[in-house]
């Protein structure tokens, strides 16, 4: 009898909060982001606002936000453990989850196993105020800055070579097997949320990629030390 | 206690009296071969355990190097599925295999070459799923291998392959000794044993058994779609093409969750024989017992989404499946409540046996107590596929399995031997794996609740888990010692440990009533039954200290037949473990396989047919050891084709191009390949009535009949099947194709082995070797026959008549 009251006790919240947190109804001030979880890398769009970024989300404070989960090769899970709780990313299923979060800084991974490198599918969320939400969101629609001096050899480069098969920066090129660069300067981290946003880094990784990442799809560029830093500070100069 | 053989011998017994290596290969003994399951599955629980050192070995420091990802990744997946299939399954084979006949006072189980059979055919399993490492591409997508990352685009590798052909080949073991062990239950227990005085550890392997035979089909086809997905480019995991990646999940735990009380309802039995047997005090509400453990294993089949609940299946799924999963609480918490309840007040003895007993209590309990905690949705979201629920499985697992199977171990190790543990070592063994293992498990509880996901190979430095993750590490060797050290207490033994008298503990059922270890025969009686725990009261009397009055010796009638010996086991299993090998390999080498196996089954089953002394195997329940046995296999039948036939139903309408059923179907012509079928089944109850009455003029017109219908429908199929190839439909062209042609082909393919069947008995009946006895082997034979064109009727009005 003990026990049973004890399951009673724990079932009556447990069918209220799945009713409530898996509710049909979008309220309708909330904001969309459409998550896309790529093998290992996540890509975050803003529908309504003409935004698209990578492993780097941004979300207002104290706001609903509805997370859409779009699957384009095989099964993730989109966890953030300050959020409280996850939702698998099922290709073709269309999952969603809401959340109204909290100011702050947190970090999030991929929680269903998605192959090789499963451990480094890695992501930021900034929860800004709703006026620095704004003020980001302003900087992201921007066109891609123009750069100078280094920097616009690095464009050469970048034009020139494979990178525009796969990445977007908006003006430059049109590629979307890879993560969207146009403002990839802003971001604080780099290749799924395993290295911060450093020179040395984004070096090291435009020249072997799989060398620190295991089954990464972007292939090894045989770069001389003035091309990598060209490249590295045109990338940097994307703000 | 008498060893004195009393009742005259059957000359087989003399047979067993070879102990060289060919004896090992061929022996049919149930002790035997639960030795044999016993130390296959130790090896694989060292080489289990050797994987789990390395994944605490790269864990135990932030970005540790010791592996690269892919290999952890095949560690993770190998660690999983060989300690699942390949150590705590057979090690509990091992105890179904030498105690049951002992505990239901039999002298073997109903099928002993069968029993064989399932051995080598798990030996070859298990091998096969191994050799993978030694060709350097071992599996990686997991022990739940989640489809659409296991199919070919996103795993072209032969991994993959290994880990499908593997689990279907231990899967085939699995069945087979399911079915064998619920017919030896049912059907095999001594005069008195009713199903109410039956040890609680018998009972718990007759669920098991159930679980096995009813669950395994199930992901038997969730791993044929696979097969056919990566073989033959079907569509049942491509997403492109319609298909939902949900459908693999439900199959997998399906099968999945019934498996967790596969592992875990045995150690509930053993443990509820150790801790009377050591409290000196009857089981506290057996018959409690007995039914909580059928309620856990029928809540088992309904509580597989609890798996599933961030997969997005909707909140009434959810709120369903997390009610079921809390329910199943209630019979599981009455379990410790009675062993608490046995314990109180007993006498209790220490031994290392009821260490491992009263370890699980504890263990289990904690596991449990996580375990509700997964059952509730809002909680699960945030701990599962996190390191809380690899807490969580391994206290369920580890305390609860395996200290099940360590009590066991210890329990009847006398008994398998003949010789003592040393009590002061195991008492050591004991206390340094519960240290270890508490060290090792429970800091993983805090690490998933502060965010560690599973199955990750490496973590930074500044995420903070680098210290308790060198904690359970550290944890992890100790178990290992711990395992060691009990090893080393068991080789001690068999060298020099003292002498184990028939009854070292005092023990309360049948198997102690016999030699340390028992002889080929087990019993030189059949022991007399006077109630539950029967031998105690034999010794000891009832509560009121009066013993009961022997019942008269009534000789046995047929004397003690014991099976002789016989290679075919290992040969068919060889010609399994040919057509895996091949599957990777050539094409040659499966067709070679077949044709051992055939040749393997055809002499397997005349080897059967020609011994006389088999023409009477009517048991307790007063029907034949085979029909019992095609009743079972039959349950799983439905299961097998229930699941193809839901695929089929819910893959209806997803397809995103043509042709679709109703462009394509003839329902016509199907009508009067259906009429064909149903008609034989008419002939074949003609068949049997011939063979019943020993005419053997009808019966072989019958026979023949029936056979010459089934190949009519095959016929109909090959021309339905060749006709829709010509009109633009294949396995490849669509989800209606992949999920037709399987269904409809899995369909004749029974029709077919059926055909094989009847005319093996046709031909048997022609050269005048079918006798009225054999009836029951028509018998059998037409029950199959049945049920697969009940089968056809079910696909024909689902598939070709609805809508």
């Amino acid at each position: 009898m003990g026990p049973a009251i004890v399951l009673l006790v724990i079932a009556v919240p447990t069918l209220q909060v799945i009713f409530r947190t898996q509710s049909q109804a979008k309220p309708r001030d909330a904001l969309e982001v459409v998550v896309r979880g790529y093998q290992w890398w996540w890509e975050f769009a803003y529908p309504a606002l003409g935004v698209v970024t990578a492993n780097e989300l941004h979300v207002p404070a104290g706001r609903r936000v509805v997370f859409t989960l779009e699957g384009p090769d095989v099964i993730h899970s989109f966890w953030v453990p300050k959020f409280g709780g996850k939702r698998d990313v099922v290709p073709g299923r269309g999952n969603a989850i809401t959340v109204t979060p909290e100011a702050g800084e947190f970090w999030g991974q991929c929680a269903e196993f998605c192959g090789t490198s499963h451990a480094h599918m890695g992501l930021r969320v900034v929860v800004d105020s709703a006026a620095d939400f704004d003020r980001w969101i302003a900087a992201q629609r921007a066109p891609a800055a123009e750069p100078s001096g280094d920097a616009a050899a690095g464009k050469a480069i970048f034009a020139g070579s494979a990178c525009v098969g796969c990445h977007t920066v908006r003006g430059v090129s049109t590629g979307r097997l890879g993560p969207d660069l146009t403002h990839f300067g802003s971001r604080r981290t780099l290749a799924g949320g395993m290295f911060p946003n450093t020179a040395d880094r984004v070096a090291a990784w435009v020249r072997d990629a799989p060398a620190l990442k295991p089954g990464v799809k972007m292939p090894p560029f045989a770069l001389s030390d003035d091309q990598a830093r060209a490249l590295t500070a045109y990338l940097a100069s994307l703000q | 206690m008498a060893t004195r053989v009393e009742t005259q011998h059957h000359a087989a017994v003399s047979t067993h009296a070879g102990t060289g290596l060919l004896s090992w290969l061929t022996t049919v003994d149930h002790k035997r071969i639960g030795i044999l399951y016993g130390t296959t599955a130790f090896v694989f629980l060292l080489v289990g355990g050797l994987e789990a050192l390395l994944i605490r070995l790269q864990l135990a420091q932030p970005d540790q190097r010791l592996v690269t990802a892919g290999f952890y990744n095949a560690l993770f997946t190998m660690h999983g599925t060989t300690m699942i299939f390949l150590a705590v399954m057979p090690l509990n084979a091992m105890f179904f295999n030498y105690m049951i006949p002992l505990l239901i006072g039999a002298r073997d189980v109903a099928f002993p070459r069968l029993n064989a059979f399932s051995y080598w055919v798990f030996l070859a399993g298990g091998l096969f799923l191994n050799a993978s490492f030694l060709v350097g591409t071992p599996p990686d997508g997991g022990w739940f291998g989640y489809a659409n990352l296991t199919t070919r685009p996103f795993s072209p590798g032969t991994g993959i392959d290994f880990w499908i052909f593997s689990l279907q080949v231990l899967g085939v073991s699995s069945m087979v000794a399911g079915v064998n062990f619920i017919v030896t239950i049912l059907n095999m227990r001594a005069p008195g044993m009713t199903l109410m005085r039956m040890p609680l550890f018998v009972w718990m392997s007759l669920v098991v058994q159930f679980l096995v035979v009813l669950a395994f089909p199930i992901v038997t086809v969730g791993l044929i779609f696979l097969m056919f997905d990566r073989f033959f480019a079907t569509h049942f995991f491509d997403v492109a093409a319609g298909a939902d990646l949900h459908l693999w999940q439900h199959l997998f735990w399906a099968f999945g969750h019934p498996e967790v009380y596969i592992l875990i309802l045995p150690a509930f039995g053993i443990v509820s024989e150790v801790i009377p047997t050591f409290a000196r005090k009857p089981l506290f509400g057996a018959p409690v017992m007995i039914y909580s453990g059928i309620l856990i294993g029928f809540f088992g089949f309904g509580v597989w989404s609890h798996h599933m609940f961030a997969a997005g299946m909707g909140p009434v799924a959810d709120a369903a499946f997390s009610i079921a999963s809390m329910l199943i609480a209630i019979p599981t918490g009455v379990k410790i409540f009675n062993w608490l309840a046995t314990m109180w007040n007993g006498t209790l003895r220490p031994t290392v046996a009821f260490h491992f007993a009263a370890g699980l209590v504890a263990l289990f309990t904690i596991g449990g107590l996580s375990g509700i905690m997964h059952a509730s949705p809002p909680v699960d979201l945030q701990q599962t596929d996190s390191y809380f629920v690899v807490a969580h499985l391994h206290y369920v697992l580890i305390g609860g399995s395996l200290f099940g199977i360590l009590a066991g171990a210890s329990y009847w190790w006398p008994k398998m031997t003949g010789r003592m543990l040393d009590e002061r070592l195991g008492r050591v063994a004991f206390w340094i794996i519960f240290a270890g293992f508490n060290l090792t498990f429970f800091p993983q509880h805090y690490l998933g609740a502060i965010g560690m996901p599973r199955r990750i190979y490496t973590y930074s430095a500044d995420t903070g888990w680098g210290f308790w993750n060198l904690v359970s590490t550290v944890g992890a060797f100790g178990i290992a010692l711990g395992v060691l050290l009990f090893a080393v207490n068991a080789v001690r033994s068999l060298r020099s440990g003292a002498p184990a008298t028939g009854d070292p503990w005092d023990g309360r059922t049948l198997e102690w009533r016999t030699s340390s270890p028992p002889p080929p025969h087990d019993f030189d009686e059949v022991p007399p039954v006077y109630g539950r725990d029967s031998f105690w009261r034999e010794k000891h009397g009832d509560a009121q200290g009066r013993k009961p009055t022997p019942p008269p010796r009534v000789p046995e009638a047929h004397g003690i037949h014991l099976p002789g010996p016989s290679h075919w086991p290992i040969v068919i299993a060889l010609g399994i473990g040919l057509v895996a090998v091949g599957a990777l390999t050539s094409v040659a080498l499966v067709l070679a396989g077949a044709a051992v196996m055939l040749v393997g089954a055809f002499a397997f089953a005349l080897e059967h047919h020609a011994n006389p002394a088999h023409a009477h195997q009517v048991g307790g329940l007063g029907i034949d050891h085979r029909k019992l046995a095609m009743w079972t296999f039959l349950g799983s039948e439905c299961f097998f084709f229930g699941t193809l036939i839901a695929t089929y139903m819910a893959y209806k309408g997803r397809s995103v191009v043509g042709p679709s059923p109703h462009e394509i179907l003839n329902i016509p012509v199907t009508t009067l390949s259906t009429f064909d079928l149903l008609m034989s089944s008419l002939l074949m109850v003609l068949a049997l009535a011939a063979a019943q009455r020993g005419d053997r003029r009808q019966s072989r017109l019958w026979l023949g009949g029936t056979a010459l219908f089934g190949l009519i429908f095959l016929g109909f199929q090959a021309y339905e099947f060749t006709a829709f190839v010509h009109e633009g439909l294949t396995l490849q062209t669509n989800l209606f194709g992949s999920t037709f042609f399987v269904l409809t082909g899995f369909h004749g393919g029974h029709v077919t082995l059926g055909v094989i069947w009847l005319l093996t008995l046709l031909v048997l009946d022609l050269r005048g070797r079918l006798h009225v006895h054999d009836a029951i082997k028509v018998e059998v034979a037409g029950l199959y026959w049945h049920f697969v064109d009940i089968v056809w009727i079910v696909i024909f009005t689902l598939v070709y008549l609805a809508p």
